[in-house]
Parts: structure tokens; C-alpha cells; sequence
């Protein structure tokens, strides 16, 4: 809806999908995710390994999910549909519409004695009784009214007033004032969208400003996007941080940013390297994603899409540092951008190739240097396209860690020992 | 008393005292996790150290090497629970060969279930999510058809503290709650090719039986692999070595070599079963650092030449440790007449049975790997290092 507008950021505080989306993955999953581990628990006493997964929960994310939805329903109880009628973009879109719509709830003034027992049954508190008025906009047709009315005032159905009919269709009002009031909406409304489009785009340069880690002070890795983000910028002003694609990354590598994304990226996801890695071939947030901040593309093309590049420091790594076999962050690269390379008279020392690096994260996510990891991966503002794999993992001049290939291994229809 | 102790209490008295009492006795009676030697079918043979069995899809070499070892029945009581550890590390359809062959894992399930088995649980800590590699290796549907149960390792809940005795490097690790508390722990890993141990077969696999794996390549990751198998070690270690990943292990590339070896290695000593995985590899087990600090540590024998060998079929046995049982009837489906054939028919020809393609009884679960090349294209492929185009 947000998207369909063209205003995301703020809109997508309002857009029902989203708000809904949202309050389901950050607020209520984990609390069914509790309910369901303690179930898994009880399973195991039984023998039985019961799964249930259980995500990390972020409290900032779960309360800014959960107020929005909070306050819709508060102001329900307290004010009947306002936040429908007023302020979802949803309901106001409809709301207008029911304006013109032919068969709606009217309320017929010569008939009304103005008891107020239709204001009572109201859900949308849209009839004013003492004007005997309502207010079509806010109407929701739940039809309390028609049967709380005791003279049959409220009826649904065709407009019976009289208006003028030139031929071609009846117009309700030929009044000046009508006119007036007409032409001054349909112009703010043309100078609204006029404005909206500048304002719109001021926000995305400065969104993007921010996710390319230009914001002073900031001194964490710029954070990794989506494949299919293309830049920070589109992202940014399409995604409307529904949720969807959190609620189904396998690894749980994506998490809904509170700051890394700046302001208008709040709760957008992205990839978090310390907690998981970005799976090489799954494409589950590319087929989730329903706003479109997520280009749809085939799993080979997905597979070379640069989400970051990762920088190996060797005076990090402990096979340098400490002395001590390692390999993790080759054995888990998905390319071979990152590989053991034998060294004379040493250990295996990492290797990296920034051509073939697609930046998912996974050397970055189990490299074992603590305090600070030798390998890291920072998210690139505007995705790349990566070389393909190569054909040979080791380049002439490279000797391979394990020495690989030059055992003979067995003979056909021999044992080897 | 934690929240898990409390939820099991409640759950168990939930389940009646009937339950309560087989539980609690079943619990006693494992004092000492660690098995003894295995008996023969027959009372007073010795079985061998080793196993090799040579040519033949993986769950026929399975049949005919738990046979050469007295059956599964000299490993699986009635009653008994048993846990399978097999290689499910990567996202990776059985194809690439990164994970256990999910037909060896399914049968060697059927086993134990014939034996007796009260429950059959496989798991595995993998390195990927492992909700995608359960799927992908084909393992988590192959175990359920089988009837056994794959259970999730994806939290430290799943794990609980143990000590390592005698370990230089694990003293104490949170392992998985299985290896704990089963009676029977089998290990399946499936011989790799790998960028950091240089190999991975039966003690580097029981890597994905902690909860830490960080831990292991953070402290002297040779030494850590010697230890893992010192808290328990394996009641039987089976080598899947049908297709051999040469280069770029472990987690396998396009440009990745094989040997399709159609081969298999059994054993109680988890030591040897690495010098004989290094052994079809190609090197001398010495290459590895972590089978010589296992033997040092006296987990093992690295030198085969001190273990008695059963090699399958006889064509190169020197010895014999009386007659093979034959597998028993009931939930296993009969044995493909290779792994019985004659020695002259051994290796190069594969008969037709052991050519029918194993990883397309099920559908791949993924469309796009239809277009890849396959272990089963027999002899042809033996030697030629094959090659898979990329995906």
C-alpha cells in the first residue's frame, strides 16, 4: 500500500500490511516461539524431539511493533475505527471511495427524531445525531444503526435526493459553494503530490547517506542488504519493514535494524554477520519480499550478487597470530574467494580474492580471532556483481593447504590398505 | 534445578509411573557410556578391528560390513536407544557428496531398528542452517521413511557440559544431550577432503557434537579433533568413502575432484578408522596430526598393520573370522546379491543392482540439480577425477 502511494518510510508506520506483518514476526512469534520451546522441552522428557526454533528477539523491535498495533486497537475501544477512517491509508483510500459508492448506509433527515440510538450502535462513531448527519468517509457498513434505528431513518441503498440531472448523470449540488469546495480540494490535492515527490526523494539521499556509513560518529561496518537491494537508496524506499523476509531466513541472518540503517530504516533488515551468515542457496527473502525491495531473481544470479566484500587482516588471523591450524573462514566460503594456501615451512595461511567475494558473511560470521575477527565483511551501498567461481580453486602458482590432488588415492577394484 | 529439569519432571510423572520406571532404569543402567568389544555371531570368535568393504552402493557395503562384524545385533540390544552422528554439515544435495550418504544413514537406522532399538536418533551441529542442510542431504527424509527420528542440534539447549578426561585441549565442552545419554553411538561421517584438518572423516566429524566449534579452531584445532572422541568414544565408526571429495573440502566446489571408490570402512577403533580413511585417500596416516596425538593418547591404533583386517568381498583377505551371519529378515529389505558376488566380478564391473541410482529413489529437492553430474555412472568414472558442471 505504502509502495502503491509512493511515500514509504512514515507510511509504512501506517500501512496496515506492515504494522500487521511487523506485529506478528517482532512482537507475537516470540512469544509463541516461548510457549513452543517450553513444548519442545516436555517432548524431550517424552523421547521425543519436538522442533521449535527459536529466533533472537530484539525488545526495541518487539515494542516499536507492538505500540502502533496497541494504539489502533486503544483508540478502537476508546474512539471507534479513528485510526481506519483517519489515518490508515487503507481505510482512508476506502473511505473515500465509500463517498461515492452507490449503495452505502444513509441516513434520511425528514424521518430522523434524533433519539441517538444509531450513534450508540455506531462502530465507526460516523453519525452525528443532533445534525442528522453521517459521515460516509468513516462509515464501515457494519449496519449497527439500521436495525437500532426505531423510525427507519437509517436505510441502505440507492441515493433518493433530489439533485440535478443534466443527461448525464445526476451532481447532488449545483451550488456555488459546492463548486468552490471542489475546485480548492482537487487543487490541494495536485499540489500535495506535486510536493510529495521532492520530499520523498530528499529523505531517500539522506536514508542512503546513512547506510553507506557516512553518518559521523558511526564506527561499526556498514551493514550488508538483502541480495536484490541493489543500493541502499531503492531499498530504503521501497521496503516498508513488514517483516516477511525475517520471519522466513533460514540461517537468521537478517534482523530488523534499529540504528544501522539510520531513521527511515528502522526496522528494515539486514544482515547481521555476528549473529548467522547469508545462505549461498537459498533465495527465501527474494521470494518473500512483497513491496518489491527485493528484485525477484533466478538462484544463479543470486548467487553473484556482491551484498559486501570481506577484508582479511592477516595481523588478525591465528594461524599468523598464534601459530595454530585453522581454516574456518576458507572451509565455510561458498566461492572459494577465501582459501588455504600451503606456505613454505609454516601453517596454511588464509588467501582472499575480492573478485569472486559475494560478501555473504559466512568466513566473517566463524572466524575464531577474539577480540577482534581477522576476516570481515561490510556491506557495500550499491550491490555488485561478482566474478564467477573459478574453475580451478588454486591458481599455478598456488600450492593448495592439504596438498589435495597429488595422491594417487585408490585403484579401481583395489583395497588401499 | 533448572527449567528443563523441572519441565522433564513434570512431563515425565505426566506419562504415568510405568514410563518413570523403565526411564529411570534405563538412565542407571548406563553408568559407563563407553561400549565394550562387540561378540560375534559366533561364540568365541574374535571380530576384526577393521572393516573394508569394496564395491557396491553404500547401504549393500553397510550390509555386508556390520555382517563381517557379527550383525548390528552385537552393537543394538533390544530396548536400546541408539544415536547416529553423520556428516549433515552443508547445503549441499548428496550429489556434491559434502554430507553422509543419506541411503548409508537410512540403513544403517533399519539396523538398529531390527536389532531392537527402542528409538533411533540422528543429528548433527551443522555449519550451514541446518534446517537447509537436513533437507538438502536428503538425510532428515531418508531417516524418517527408515523410522528413525532426526533431531535438531540448532541450541545450546540441546547440549550439556561435559569434561573431556585426559583432554590437552577440550577439557570441557557442551555436548550434544544424545551422545550423553544414548546406549548406542554410531558415527557415520563421510570422507572428505578438508581445507583446514587436511581430512575429515570419523574423528573430525565428532566436531559437530559440541555446541562450540569456534572453540576448536581457536585452540590448536589437531589437538582439539584428537580430543573430541575422549568423552565418548563412538560404540562403532562407519566411513562412508563411496564417493571421495579430493579438493576443495570440505564443503565442495564445481571445481571440486572425486574418486566415486564405492568403498567403506567399519570400525570400534575410531583411530584406525582414520588411518585407513587416510589410507584411501591416498596418504600415510602420519599426514594428519590429529590421528598421531589420538594414538599418543592411546584413543586408538593409527598403525593398521597391528589390526586385524576384514576386507569385503574375500579376494585380498588374509584371514577369516569364522562365517558372516547373514542379515535377519523382518524390516530389512534383502540384501543386492553384489555385495555376495564372486571376487572376479569385484571392482571393475559393477553388477546392475549396484548401478541403480541411489539418490533418485526420492526426487531431488531441488529442481535445478537434475542437470549435474552423478556418483553413479560406475567404473567409468573411477579414475577420471569427475568433474560436475557448474550449477
Amino acid at each position: 500500500m505504502a509502495v502503491a502511494t509512493g511515500a514509504t518510510g512514515w507510511a509504512a508506520w501506517l500501512d496496515p500490511y506492515s504494522l500487521a506483518g511487523r506485529f506478528v514476526q517482532y512482537a507475537a512469534s516470540p512469544i509463541v516461539q516461548a510457549a513452543a520451546s517450553l513444548a519442545s522441552t516436555a517432548s524431550r522428557a517424552l523421547g521425543h524431539y519436538w522442533r521449535a526454533t527459536v529466533g533472537a528477539i530484539s525488545p526495541v523491535a518487539a515494542a516499536a511493533a507492538a505500540i502502533p498495533v496497541l494504539l489502533v486497537l486503544g483508540l478502537a475501544m476508546l474512539r471507534g475505527r479513528a485510526f481506519c477512517g483517519a489515518l490508515c491509508p487503507v481505510g482512508s483510500i476506502l473511505g473515500m471511495l465509500n463517498r461515492f459508492a452507490p449503495l452505502r448506509v444513509r441516513l434520511d433527515a425528514d424521518g430522523c427524531v434524533s433519539c441517538g440510538a444509531c450513534a450508540g450502535a455506531c462502530t465507526a462513531h460516523c453519525i452525528d445525531t443532533a445534525a442528522r448527519k453521517l459521515d460516509a468517509g468513516r462509515c464501515v457498513s457494519c449496519f449497527s444503526c439500521l436495525s437500532a434505528c426505531p423510525t427507519g431513518a437509517m436505510r441502505y441503498g440507492r441515493q433518493e435526493k433530489p439533485g440535478v440531472d443534466f443527461g448525464l448523470g445526476r451532481i447532488p449540488d449545483v451550488s456555488r459553494r459546492y463548486f468552490i469546495r471542489k475546485a480548492v480540494a482537487g487543487s490541494a490535492a495536485v499540489a500535495a503530490a506535486a510536493m510529495a515527490v521532492p520530499l520523498a526523494r530528499a529523505a531517500i539521499s539522506a536514508a542512503s547517506g546513512i547506510a553507506s556509513g557516512t553518518v559521523p560518529g558511526q564506527t561499526t561496518l556498514p551493514p550488508a542488504l538483502p541480495p536484490g537491494a541493489i543500493s541502499a537508496g531503492l531499498y530504503l524506499s521501497r521496503c516498508t519493514a513488514c517483516g516477511l523476509c525475517v520471519s522466513k531466513c533460514p540461517s537468521r541472518v537478517l534482523r530488523p535494524s534499529i540504528m544501522r540503517l539510520g531513521a527511515s530504516g528502522f526496522l528494515s533488515p539486514y544482515l547481521d554477520y555476528d549473529a548467522s551468515y547469508c545462505q549461498y542457496e537459498c533465495t527465501a527473502c527474494l521470494d518473500q519480499c512483497p513491496s518489491g525491495a527485493l528484485s525477484p531473481m533466478p538462484p544463479a544470479d543470486r548467487k553473484l550478487v556482491q551484498m559486501g566484500t570481506a577484508a582479511l587482516v592477516r595481523a588478525k588471523c591465528i594461524v599468523i597470530t598464534d601459530k595454530t591450524p585453522c581454516g574456518a573462514c576458507a572451509e565455510h566460503c561458498p566461492t572459494g574467494a577465501v582459501r588455504m594456501v600451503a606456505v613454505a615451512g609454516g601453517l596454511p595461511e588464509p588467501l582472499f580474492d575480492e573478485s569472486i567475494c559475494i560478501g555473504c558473511g559466512a568466513c566473517h560470521h566463524i572466524c575464531p580471532a577474539e577480540p577482534v575477527k581477522a576476516i570481515t565483511v561490510s556491506g557495500k551501498a550499491v550491490q555488485g556483481i561478482a566474478a564467477a567461481p573459478r574453475k580451478n580453486l588454486f591458481s599455478a602458482e598456488e600450492r593448495p593447504a592439504s596438498g589435495d590432488a597429488d595422491a594417487a588415492g585408490m585403484g579401481p577394484g583395489e583395497f588401499p590398505f | 534445578m533448572d527449567r528443563r529439569d523441572f519441565m522433564r519432571t513434570v512431563a515425565g510423572y505426566g506419562v504415568g509411573a510405568a514410563w518413570l520406571l523403565s526411564g529411570a532404569g534405563r538412565v542407571l543402567a548406563q553408568g559407563s557410556p563407553a561400549a565394550g568389544p562387540p561378540a560375534t555371531g559366533k561364540p568365541g570368535a574374535r571380530p576384526p578391528d577393521l572393516v573394508a568393504v569394496l564395491g557396491g552402493e553404500p547401504a549393500a557395503l553397510f550390509d555386508a560390513g556390520i555382517a563381517a562384524l557379527g550383525g548390528m545385533k552385537a552393537f543394538v540390544r533390544p530396548g536400546q536407544s541408539v544415536v547416529i552422528k553423520p556428516n549433515v554439515g552443508w547445503d549441499q544435495p548428496p550429489e556434491v557428496a559434502a554430507n553422509t550418504n543419506p541411503a548409508l544413514v537410512a540403513r544403517i537406522v533399519e539396523h538398529c531398528l531390527d536389532a531392537g532399538a527402542r528409538k533411533v536418533y540422528v543429528f548433527d551441529n551443522s555449519c550451514d542452517a541446518w534446517t537447509l542442510c537436513y533437507r538438502s542431504s536428503m538425510i532428515e527424509r531418508y531417516v524418517k521413511e527408515a523410522g528413525g527420528e532426526m533431531v535438531p542440534a540448532n541450541s545450546s539447549g540441546y547440549f550439556q557440559e561435559v569434561v573431556f578426561p585426559g583432554a590437552k585441549a577440550v577439557k570441557k565442552a557442551l555436548v550434544h544431550e544424545l551422545v550423553v545419554e544414548s546406549d548406542v553411538y554410531i558415527n557415520v561421517p563421510v570422507l572428505k577432503n578438508h581445507s583446514g584438518a587436511g581430512m575429515t572423516a570419523a574423528m573430525k566429524n565428532l566436531m559437530g557434537t559440541v555446541w562450540d566449534r569456534q572453540f576448536f579452531h581457536r585452540n590448536d584445532l589437531d589437538q582439539c579433533i584428537a580430543d573430541a572422541c575422549l568423552f565418548r568414544k563412538p560404540t562403532l565408526n562407519v566411513i562412508d568413502a563411496y564417493k571421495v571429495m579430493k579438493t576443495g573440502g570440505p564443503r565442495g566446489y564445481s571445481s571440486s575432484v572425486y574418486d566415486v571408490a564405492k568403498f567403506q570402512i567399519l570400525s570400534t577403533d575410531i583411530v584406525a578408522a582414520d588411518a585407513a580413511a587416510a589410507r584411501t585417500l591416498g596418504f600415510d596416516p602420519s599426514r594428519f596430526r590429529y590421528i598421531g596425538l589420538a594414538a599418543e593418547r592411546g584413543s586408538g591404533r593409527a598403525d593398521l598393520s597391528r589390526c586385524s583386517l576384514w576386507r569385503e568381498p574375500r579376494s585380498c583377505s588374509p584371514e577369516s573370522p569364522g562365517s558372516s551371519p547373514s542379515a535377519s529378515p523382518g524390516r530389512l529389505r534383502a540384501w543386492p546379491p553384489s555385495s555376495r558376488r564372486p571376487p572376479s566380478s569385484a571392482g571393475s564391473t559393477a553388477p546392475r543392482s549396484a548401478r541403480s541410482a541411489w539418490h533418485r529413489t526420492l526426487p531431488s529437492p531441488r529442481a535445478s540439480g537434475s542437470g549435474r553430474g552423478t556418483a553413479d555412472s560406475g567404473a567409468a568414472g573411477r579414475r577420471s577425477g569427475r568433474r560436475f558442471s557448474p550449477r
